[in-house]
């Protein structure tokens, strides 16, 4: 029972993060059908940027996240307009974005080799080995200010989609594209705000992983298959499948990684992935492609 | 007087074949219009030149003498002309409050927003009843009042509606078309494309014939309701796909 609770209070813990991680990707593909594999790649970017701050600025990570959040935005819009939009109308439209994407990420990682080269970093503030025990139960201090932070996050996106005009333009071309062109939606610029929200996800969430995990440039690929697999599970194009699905895929491979050993624990998400797609293809919120 | 009006309107999809060619057509103001035709003559394609979904391969069009092709969708709307599609294009997980919302989108006031959909609800009263409802989960006429309602929010000058009895039953679409002439009540523009010919004409002023991409001849509804050719055109079709149906 105390194990159970443990694992739970492990799980959840993580599960904000990874819900962080993946909504952006979730949005992204959600609002232009997109598929971002650059994603993870920009994630470790943001990382990078984090440990730098903090090695060289001693600006603390969780304070980059205010730097990693505008900054990613700025260059989600303007990579947008400058690579997604010429391809904007083309007949394989998401065939040619999966492509552009996946040499962005290849593109991201050259560079982060390049200038970092392939060592592994971690990002140090003294929280990050700490952490707090209640009763039996204890919780990792990093893991514990990195969730509040991506819960924050993510209350603060579901505020702006539920209760603004802009977010609810948002949800409305998730839901019908043509139907927000009809009622005078400029869909470009709502995809160019999408696209920068969700990377400002990707920056936001890599000064987070910057104390949490460590990383080195090729490590966005790892990221990448775990996040598209809790999308996956969730249901393309659904932002609450999306947060279930990381809830419920950390939570699971926190459990596995106590059972069976930490190097287990991301094979949980392609064994869930494998399910999914067995068992009920289209996700667990998401809807039967028409 | 006319308000809007097309001028030798070419248009077609992507590389493919002219959908309408040089089509030339006028709408008077305040005037309820049917657009008839077979399946495949172009009339969902000229609403959609109308609304800036599908920008012309050449012409133009004109509203109140001013160019609006080549206009985006929302630049269009902001002119006075919204479309309700064929398929209503609802947001399906959406209220219907929020279907509203997002009718009034291209008004940044929300206050003028809340009060337009007041003036929206007080027109369409049976919709009060469902406004907290998902609009997917609405009824085929229920989503199809919503659709119209939602147009309503721009105070359009111009309302365009894609087969708007379109499976509906028969009870229904007596609804909707007496929605229809309220519009006609208030002063709106009113472009119909209907399937159904009769009941289409019966409703409206003025009739369009559309066959393969051209304007065959218009007129007065009644006119075009009893227009051999109109005759010609339906039944000559309809006696050989009959044919073909029993074969």
């Amino acid at each position: 029972m105390t194990t159970g609770l443990q694992t739970l209070i492990l799980g959840l813990a993580l599960g904000g993060v990874y819900a962080l991680m993946a909504i952006g990707l979730s949005l992204t593909y959600g609002v232009m059908r997109i598929l971002n594999l650059a994603h993870a790649a920009f994630m470790v970017l943001g990382a990078y940027l984090a440990y730098w701050a903090l090695q060289i600025f001693h600006i603390d990570p969780l304070l980059s996240v205010l730097i990693n959040g505008p900054l990613f935005f700025i260059l989600g819009v303007s990579l947008y307009r400058l690579l997604f939009v010429p391809l904007a109308g083309r007949p394989r439209y998401t065939e040619a974005t999966l492509l552009l994407s996946f040499g962005l990420a290849l593109g991201v990682e050259g560079l982060m080799g390049t200038w970092w080269t392939g060592i592994y970093r971690a990002a140090n503030p003294v929280y990050a080995t700490r952490s707090i025990s209640f009763g039996p139960f204890y919780i990792p201090e990093g893991q514990l200010y990195a969730t509040v932070i991506s819960v924050g996050m993510l209350l603060v996106l579901w505020a702006f989609l539920q209760n603004t005009r802009i977010g609810r333009a948002i949800r409305a071309t998730m839901q019908n594209r043509t139907a927000a062109q009809i009622v005078g939606v400029n869909v470009e610029g709502i995809s160019a705000l999408a696209f920068g929200l969700g990377m400002a996800s990707a920056g936001i969430s890599g000064s987070l992983l910057s104390f949490l995990f460590p990383f080195f440039p090729g490590k966005h690929w790892q990221w990448i298959s775990s996040l598209l697999s809790l999308v996956v599970l969730g249901g393309m194009g659904s932002l609450i499948g999306t947060v279930v699905g990381a809830l419920l895929l950390s939570v699971a491979s926190v459990w596995v990684s106590s059972i069976l050993g930490p190097t287990w624990s991301p094979v949980t998400f392609y064994a869930a992935l494998f399910m999914v797609m067995m068992i009920r293809p289209q996700g667990l919120f998401g809807k039967k492609e028409a | 007087m006319s308000i809007l009006e097309i001028e030798d309107v070419t248009a077609g999809y992507g590389m493919g074949p002219d959908i309408l060619s040089q089509v030339s057509a006028r709408f008077e103001a305040g005037l309820i219009h049917c657009l008839i035709g077979p399946n495949g003559a172009g009339k969902s394609t000229l609403l959609r030149v109308i609304a800036g979904l599908l920008r012309p391969r050449s012409g133009r069009v004109l509203l109140e003498g001013k160019v609006i092709s080549g206009l985006r969708p929302d630049q269009v709307l902001a002119c006075g002309i919204c479309l309700v599609p064929q398929d209503r294009s609802l947001f399906p997980d959406m209220t219907v409050r929020e279907n509203l919302l997002m009718g009034g989108y291209i008004e940044r006031d929300p206050r003028r927003v809340s009060r337009r959909m007041e003036e929206v609800l007080d027109l369409f009263p049976e919709i009060r009843r469902y406004l907290n409802r998902r609009a997917g989960a609405l009824s085929g006429g229920e989503q199809q009042m919503v659709a119209i309602a939602r147009g309503l929010m721009v105070r359009p000058r111009v309302m365009m509606l894609d087969e708007p009895s379109l499976g509906l039953a028969p009870l229904v679409v007596d609804r909707i078309f007496e929605a229809i002439s309220r519009l006609k009540t208030m002063g709106i523009t009113v472009l119909i494309v209907e399937q159904n010919v009769r009941k289409g004409l019966a409703h409206a002023d003025r009739g369009y014939v559309l066959d393969m991409g051209r304007l065959c001849f218009e007129g007065p509804a009644r006119e075009v309701m009893e227009d051999p050719r109109l005759q010609e055109l339906y039944l000559g079709r309809m006696a050989l796909s009959n044919l073909e149906v029993r074969k």
